[in-house]
């Protein structure tokens, strides 16, 4: 450790480490992250699955995606799974091809964040049926997207544009009555783009708890 | 039968047909008969009347109250919905921000009675993480104006009765319900106020208000949205013609930025506000519509909340205003005005230097530096040109680690965490690292194995090139050590210096670097002064031994602080892990010495390093409540006996708009120059009795892990580090930012100013 090779050694792997931090310094962007904006691409994202898989935005090209932000302890994300509004839309969709990913971005230790086994369990017991669950603890993806609630819902269309971006419908409590008498903007932004129509409501005030970042 | 819309709870048997008692014998006289029973049945079941007290729900309390104790028909009263939250949860405003809920009253009211809408008063911004929420803390009052039915007569009572549907957080949110009554009776005599009176005229002070003699303007200019207030007679805007704090709340979500700051321009007769337009919306925003709050209130009579309802205009001409001072404002509704840059870059580079000088002095540097002074004189008497390689390689690596700290604070800010000098210390991680590095060098300096510090690795080694790796490791080490003490004067240059832009940070921490550096490089570039030492001898061995004890002290001092941070198991993981690595160290020292084996000496080196970085990792991994305090709670004294209050906007602004003297303590667990300062102002009874002469709040802002009110809050003074001493005297005066380093002298000259 005292030999002359190890002074050398040290030193070289210390500027080898100020060189890192000013490259670091160098290299960020000045701008804010990437903003997820209708009308405008969907920013590219990779997360893992509650199944330990890689998945990627781009993996999905051509398809209708939707993008769910959940947590399971929220009392508005209990009001569309307990009322089974959430399972009846994924399930709906899924069928028809649509890639549904439900995101969690709740940061170790906060509401919501669950190991993946445990998230795979809590879903099965809903009987939730998505694509897949993706886990974003440290947030970046939910930052990239500005995902402020959960629920928080978007919509990208099969050239990768986001189309809506917003609530999940347009009654704010959680009053698992209101599902039944809501306009469900998702549905219809859904249906709208399937048809090849371009959508009549592409944003809303989403509603919900905050993301637990 | 009782009707439908009244409340059969009030006068049952009177509504029932009292008629149907003397029926009897006919099967209408058995019908009527079965009608009573059940009217009788339903007055039973009916929850009972006169439940006016408070409701008990999850973190919150719930009442319907009144500001009169009784009413008279026809004539028109305040009713209200009064929440009483738990410390840190929060209801929501009419707007709730990025999430949230706001309350909702459903009436069902006797018929002829009719209720109004619910009035808001202005809400406080509450930042969760990058979000943010419109809402209330502590008691809020919710007034809505009640006209009785002028049918009613003397003797009578209204009872109102509503449902209340709300969402409390904290961090986490509870939704909430229940139904609320308040019976009031009727009399013929003028009503007296009630002992809610008070806080309604509080609330009613806090409402949104037109001001006949303020012109509100919305522009879009460049992009963003501007209000302008101009005073209708060119006088001054706010009632205290200086400074202040100003945001704005919008009444519709979805058209702004909420997390967005709101920079105030200001100009003694207009002060303009910039918004975000809310980046997912596309159309242009038509109509402005909310609440402006600022402190010091707007003239004349400086009412906190200015109602808003504006159309927007393009900005056709460049801003009018013509002296313009801008200054950067953090849209808060808090009563910290903001204030010029403290430093100017001269001072803080001077400052920054004497602070880095002060370093070589703290209990964690001395010891390190001390004793590579003397073994350097053992070494190298006699080469000067050797010794200034030295010195300047020391510089170097001093400098060097200075970069790169600044660098990695810098990047960090720049990534938007809101860090501030210190921020270090914030990380329970960093402290532990800290505490094992100090207590390995500190065994190191007592005997009991070698580090590799380079101290003892210069014997026959100070030959040309040779060693110098040695110097610049023990600079980049003497800087490691140096970052959990900070010397007096840093705190102002380098919370200045965060302010700026990199480059001139960069300059900043340079200086610091330099400063930290010239002891040692004097030292080298004047070997004559090294003759002034006492010449080595036995006694140094003693010295270096000694020297070992400020270094423990430190790490003693380091698992208080991580105490604060993370609880009392993080210190139980932390003293084990302290454990393992001291048997990691005592295995290598006894086993690994050069008389032994090769093989044993690799073996018994890969077993303490094992054991050594299991001590870490049970150090790092054990952890407490994260992110706990051991901050009083309300009403508590501590050691000096001052019952502090935590620190948070809303408070602030709530003291201030009561005309209440605050001081603020912006303090730290890890901040040594706040603890000193705290004890030279505290224990003197002088002090304490001025303070309490004067009524002034005592508000303690506990930085010691990551707030980021208390960040902004120090940001709004031109800091991003601790301590910090602000005293607001009475309300529209400005606030007094004492220095960092105390006396009682400053204090009490302080306290005089405020009167």
């Amino acid at each position: 450790m005292n030999t002359k090779h190890g002074n050398s050694a040290r030193c070289l792997a210390l500027l080898g480490v100020v060189a890192l931090a000013f490259g670091a310094i160098a290299a960020l962007p000045r701008a804010a992250a990437a903003e997820a904006i209708v009308g405008q691409p969907a920013p590219a994202f990779t997360l893992t699955d509650s199944n330990g898989a890689q998945r990627s935005l781009s993996d999905f090209q051509g398809k209708l995606v939707v993008l769910e932000w959940f947590n399971y302890d929220c009392p508005f994300v209990k009001k569309h799974y307990g009322s089974g509004n959430m399972q009846r839309l994924q399930k709906k969709y899924t069928d028809q091809g649509v890639i549904w990913l439900s995101i969690n971005s709740s940061a170790p230790g906060k509401q919501g964040n669950y190991p993946p086994e445990k998230m795979n369990e809590l879903a099965q017991e809903k009987h939730a049926s998505p694509t897949a669950v993706l886990l974003d603890p440290d947030g970046t993806v939910g930052k990239a997207y500005g995902a402020k609630t959960t629920p928080h819902m978007f919509v990208i269309d099969q050239t990768g544009t986001l189309v809506y971006a917003g609530g999940i419908d347009d009654k704010p409590s959680t009053d698992q009555d209101d599902v039944k008498t809501a306009r469900n903007h998702v549905d219809q932004a859904l249906i709208e783009t399937i048809a090849g129509k371009p959508v009549s409501v592409s944003t809303s005030t989403p509603y919900g708890c905050s993301v637990k970042y | 039968m009782p009707a439908t819309t009244e409340l059969p709870e009030s006068r049952p048997f009177r509504r029932c047909p009292l008629a149907a008692l003397r029926a009897h014998g006919t099967i209408a006289g058995a019908v009527r008969t079965l009608v009573l029973l059940i009217c009788l049945l339903l007055a039973r079941i009916h929850p009972a009347a006169a439940d006016a007290g408070p409701v008990t729900t999850p973190h919150v309390e719930v009442e319907l109250v009144a500001d009169v104790d009784s009413i008279r028909p026809g004539e028109p009263f305040d009713a209200g919905l009064r929440f009483l939250l738990e410390k840190d949860w929060h209801v929501y405003w009419s707007n709730p921000g990025d999430s949230g809920l706001a309350p909702h009253l459903r009436w069902k009211l006797p018929e002829g009675t009719t209720a109004g809408e619910l009035q808001w008063p202005h809400p406080h911004r509450i930042a969760i993480g990058p979000l943010v929420n419109y809402g209330y803390e502590g008691e809020i009052l919710l007034p809505v104006r009640v006209t009785p039915s002028a049918g009613l007569r003397a003797g009578d009572t209204l009872t109102l009765a509503a449902r209340a549907d709300w969402l409390v957080c904290r961090e986490d949110c509870v939704p909430g319900q229940t139904d609320l009554t308040l019976p009031l009776p009727v009399r013929d005599a003028a009503p007296l106020r009630s002992q809610w009176a008070p806080l309604f005229d509080a609330t009613r002070a806090l409402l949104p208000r037109q001001a006949p003699g303020i012109k509100v303007e919305a522009l879009r200019h460049q992009g963003r949205l501007e209000l302008r207030l101009t005073s209708a007679d060119g006088g001054p805007v706010l009632a205290g013609r200086q400074p202040g704090t100003l945001s704005f709340f919008p009444s519709d979500p979805g058209l702004i930025e909420n997390a967005a700051d709101q920079p105030l321009t200001f100009a003694p007769d207009a002060l303009t506000l910039a918004l975000e337009q809310s980046h997912q919306r596309r159309e242009p925003v038509e109509r402005l519509r909310g609440t402006l709050v600022a402190y010091p209130g707007f003239a004349p009579d400086a009412a906190p909340a200015l109602a808003v309802d504006v159309a927007l205009r393009d900005a056709v001409s460049p801003s009018i205003v013509s002296s313009v001072t801008t200054l950067a404002a953090h849209a808060q509704a808090s009563a910290a005005p903001v204030a010029p840059p403290a430093l100017s870059l001269g001072l803080a580079l001077g400052l920054a230097a004497l602070g880095g000088l002060l370093l070589n002095f703290m209990p964690c540097v001395f010891p390190v530096l001390s004793i590579k002074i003397f073994d350097f004189v053992r070494q190298a008497s006699g080469r000067p040109a050797t010794l200034r390689r030295h010195g300047y390689a020391y510089a170097a690596g001093v400098l060097l680690s200075f970069w790169v700290l600044a660098g990695l604070l810098l990047a960090l800010r720049a990534g938007g965490q809101g860090l501030g000098w210190g921020f270090q210390l914030q990380s329970p991680a960093f402290v532990v690292v800290m505490i094992f590095l100090l207590v390995a060098l500190g065994l190191s300096l007592l005997g009991l194995f070698d580090v590799g510090l380079g101290l003892t690795a210069l014997a026959g080694r100070v030959r040309q090139g040779e060693g110098l790796a040695g110097s610049f490791a023990t600079g980049v080490l003497a800087t490691v050590i140096a970052t959990p003490c900070t010397a007096p004067f840093m705190g102002p240059a380098l919370g200045f210096a965060l302010t700026l832009a990199a480059p001139s940070a960069l300059l900043v921490f340079t200086a610091l670097g330099v400063g930290m550096a010239l002891p040692y490089v004097v030292l080298c570039l004047a070997p004559g002064w090294l003759r002034l030492l006492p010449r080595p001898g036995a006694w140094l061995e003693t010295f270096k031994q000694l020297m070992a004890f400020p270094l423990l002290a430190t790490a003693v001092w380091l698992t208080w602080v991580l105490g604060q941070q993370a609880g009392v198991d993080a210190i139980l993981g932390t003293l084990s892990g302290l454990l393992l690595l001291t048997l990691a160290l005592w295995l290598r020292a006894r086993f690994a010495s050069l008389e032994r084996p090769p093989r044993t000496r690799r073996l018994v080196q890969a077993l303490a390093l094992l054991l050594a970085c299991a001590g870490l990792a049970t150090g790092l991994l054990v952890r407490g409540n994260d992110g706990a305090r051991a901050a009083s709670a309300a009403g508590e004294r501590d050691l000096y006996g001052i019952a502090w209050r935590d620190y948070s906007d809303a408070t602030l602004a709530e003291l201030r708009a009561a005309g209440t003297p605050v001081f603020v303590d912006f303090t730290a667990a890890w901040c040594l120059t706040c603890k000193v300062n705290e004890h030279v102002v505290f224990s003197s009874a002088e002090i304490r009795d001025a303070f309490a002469s004067r009524d002034v709040a005592m508000l303690r802002a506990d930085w010691t892990s990551r707030d980021d009110e208390i960040t902004r809050a120090l940001a709004s003074f031109g800091r991003s580090g601790v301590p910090l001493y602000v005293l607001y005297g009475a309300s529209g005066s400005t606030p007094q930012v004492l220095p960092s380093v105390l006396t009682r002298g400053i204090v009490l000259a302080a306290l005089e100013k405020i009167a």
